[in-house]
């Protein structure tokens, strides 16, 4: 059996890959979610946008706008620590089971 | 030791020039000659002198040059990409926005900085697992050398031709107005020491001159930010509710404006800055700097904070300048205002000097001095990024693969890649003089479209999809460089505004053609492979497990070189 199929039949690899991808696509949907729901709030809803917060002149789209940044730092940071903690765990693994 | 002879010679005939150029211009029109700018600016030029003669030193192998030797690590590459994005343009640009629209400006910070987690989830790892050099080893990883090569050469070069020359007409011109030095030497010196910095230190010099200049500019606009918020008790509230009090507009720049009018061109655009973000050449190539996935993938999480928070601070420095500066006479053009009665409208030099004016009205002079200097740094680090990312495209990809196939002496390519910087440097030289008067903003749009319906579409299939050929990656990489480039020029910005053709003409009525060059890439690319029965084809299916296994875990990925 070739390294490669070896690989592709440890079941670290399948989870690595399982793992990996779904979260890396689950995450992009969110972005992709957050980003464009901003948006289409934008270019309908200007108007919701820009409701005061209270009796001061601080509208909601302030909040909403920092928070799109702070969510896109938030979920990059979520798959860093995924990736850190366990990924690279099962990369090791993968690469002591299958010496070249 | 030659090397070092030269670049003081360079230093030292650096210095002079400056002198002259301000003396000549002494009484004019321009800014006032500000001697505290240009002793920082000589200051810091010195010292990126000073790392690229380090630098040149320990420059030999192919890999030092392309890649720094893979020895930068997961934060510093985070600082240097954070650098390469934070951008001139986008400092003073969106500090700018910010002073003339409000929230508009928000708008765009946040399409700026949502490309970057998709970079790390789909792209960081898997590209640093597959290449070396340039981002069209990945794409070229199993499917024709050749043609593959061809394409991202253009890809990339077209991309960083558009945003190069932006950088260089914004350079002239802010330098004319920074410190008081005519356009054309202004770009010249530019050009020149861009040369300097990528010929002799490669991308360890192109690195650290960018991770200085990153510091500085986030320190620099720290201070501006606080500075702001500690004279309205850091209150934002109390801030907003003065800027509303003087801003032309009144509560109008606390929500989203007439920038975006349509949704469809809002949607266009936003897909531009966020697969763009994932297909710009100079940013890619950074993730070849650092030892393995996981520094690169560290490294886009660092970048990312950076970026979040250098916007957030220009969106309160905006609204500082909104306070400060449109209601200070000293930064104001007294004709204009006499003429608009709007302290906005009149501040000298332009919207793009809001955040360089508030410098002043916070920090005084030398302060003044410290960010037209900073500015000036980064206006020639991101040049140099972006002219070793297209040095490296012909020399590794063009002249590397494609022509000597695979088996050029690493000395003569690396030589290539200093001539073809030389050679980018003169012609940017040369077209930033040529384009002094036109309205260059579109083409940073341009280069993202370009990055988002060519690079962008080919990358990312040819890493999940099996069914990537060589043929369909062709067509549909180029169909998307096509109708990026046409969609641009018959689009209001161009049609309208640069050719002059009348207003409500264009035959394409979205600002960024994105939303249709992006689906035209990704469906040629489909239909093409789909129907692809060629042998190269079959090879091109056959390769995608070994690349898969290898983007996944990094069997076999290329490792730093050590010193």
């Amino acid at each position: 059996m070739s390294k490669l199929a070896r690989i592709e039949r440890d079941p670290n690899y399948q989870e690595l890959v399982r793992r990996r991808s779904s979260l890396g696509w689950t995450l992009s949907l969110i972005m992709l979610v957050i980003y464009f729901g901003f948006i289409l709030l934008v270019a309908y809803a200007p108007k919701f946008l820009g409701t005061p917060l209270g009796s001061g002149v601080t509208t909601i789209g302030i909040p909403i706008g920092l928070s799109v940044i702070v969510l896109a730092f938030v979920l990059t940071g979520i798959y860093v620590r995924q990736a850190n903690s366990s990924y690279d765990v099962l990369i090791r693994k993968i690469v002591e089971e299958n010496p070249s | 030791m030659k090397k070092v002879s030269w670049l003081l010679v360079l230093l030292l005939a650096s210095i002079p020039t400056l002198a002259l150029a301000a003396g000549a211009v002494e009484g004019g029109s321009k800014q006032a000659i500000n001697w505290s700018a240009i002793g920082m600016f000589v200051g810091f030029v010195g010292l990126t002198l000073v790392i690229t003669y380090w630098a040149a030193k320990r420059t030999a192998s192919a890999a030092d040059f392309y890649s720094a030797g893979g020895g930068i690590t997961g934060f510093q590459n985070g600082l240097a990409i954070a650098g390469d994005y934070m951008s001139a343009a986008s400092f003073l640009g969106i500090s700018g926005l910010v002073y003339t629209s409000g929230y508009d400006g928000l708008i765009y910070s946040v399409g700026w900085l949502v490309g970057w987690p998709i970079v790390t989830f789909l792209i960081a790892e898997q590209l640093r697992n597959l290449g070396k050099f340039t981002f069209a080893d990945v794409t070229s990883f199993r499917l024709g050398q050749t043609d593959i090569r061809i394409l991202a050469a253009c890809g990339s070069l077209v991309t960083v031709a558009f945003y190069l020359i932006a950088q260089m007409v914004g350079a002239g011109k802010l330098i004319q107005l920074l410190f008081g030095l005519d356009y054309w030497i202004a770009v010249v010196l530019v050009g020149g020491l861009m040369m300097i910095y990528v010929t002799f230190g490669g991308m360890k010099a192109t690195t650290w001159v960018q991770i200085i200049k990153a510091v500085l500019l986030l320190s620099g606009a720290t201070f501006m930010a606080g500075a702001v918020l500690y004279k309205f008790g850091f209150s934002p509230e109390a801030l907003f509710t003065k800027a509303t009090e003087v801003h032309p507009k009144k509560l109008a720049i606390m929500e989203p404006g007439s920038l975006i009018s349509n949704p469809l061109s809002a949607i266009s655009l936003g897909l531009a800055l966020m697969f763009g973000t994932a297909g710009l050449p100079h940013i890619l190539m950074r993730f070849f700097t650092v030892k393995d996935a996981q520094a690169a993938r560290k490294s886009v999480f660092y970048a990312t904070g950076f970026i979040g928070y250098f916007y957030i601070l220009t969106f309160i420095i905006g609204f500082g300048a909104i306070t400060l500066v449109s209601t200070d006479a000293m930064f104001l053009d007294g004709a204009i205002l006499e003429r608009t009665k709007s302290g906005i409208a009149a501040i000298k030099g332009g919207s793009n000097m809001a955040a360089i004016h508030l410098a002043n009205a916070v920090g005084g002079n030398l302060f003044l001095g410290f960010i037209s200097a900073v500015a000036f740094a980064t206006i020639l680090a991101v040049v140099s990024g972006l002219a070793l990312a297209g040095a490296s495209s012909i020399s590794h990809d063009l002249y590397g693969m494609v022509i000597k196939g695979g088996n050029a002496n690493e000395q003569d390519e690396i030589r290539v890649s200093k001539i073809a910087t030389l050679v980018l440097g003169v012609l940017a030289i040369f077209l930033g003089i040529v384009f002094e008067n036109q309205n260059v903003a579109f083409m940073v749009g341009l280069a993202f479209a370009i990055a988002a319906s060519c690079n962008f579409p080919v990358l990312v299939m040819s890493i999940f999809w099996r069914g990537l050929t060589t043929r369909g990656a062709l067509i549909g990489g180029f169909l998307g460089l096509i109708s990026a480039v046409v969609g641009v020029v018959l689009s209001p910005a161009v049609w309208e505004v640069t050719l002059g053709f009348a207003k409500g003409s264009a035959p394409i009525k979205l600002d960024n053609p994105a939303l249709f060059s992006m689906a035209i890439a990704f469906a040629g690319i489909w239909l093409f492979s789909t129907l692809d029965r060629s042998k190269r084809a079959a090879l091109d299916r056959d390769g995608f497990d070994a690349q898969y296994v290898r983007s996944q875990t990094g069997i076999g990925a290329a490792t730093a070189t050590t010193h």
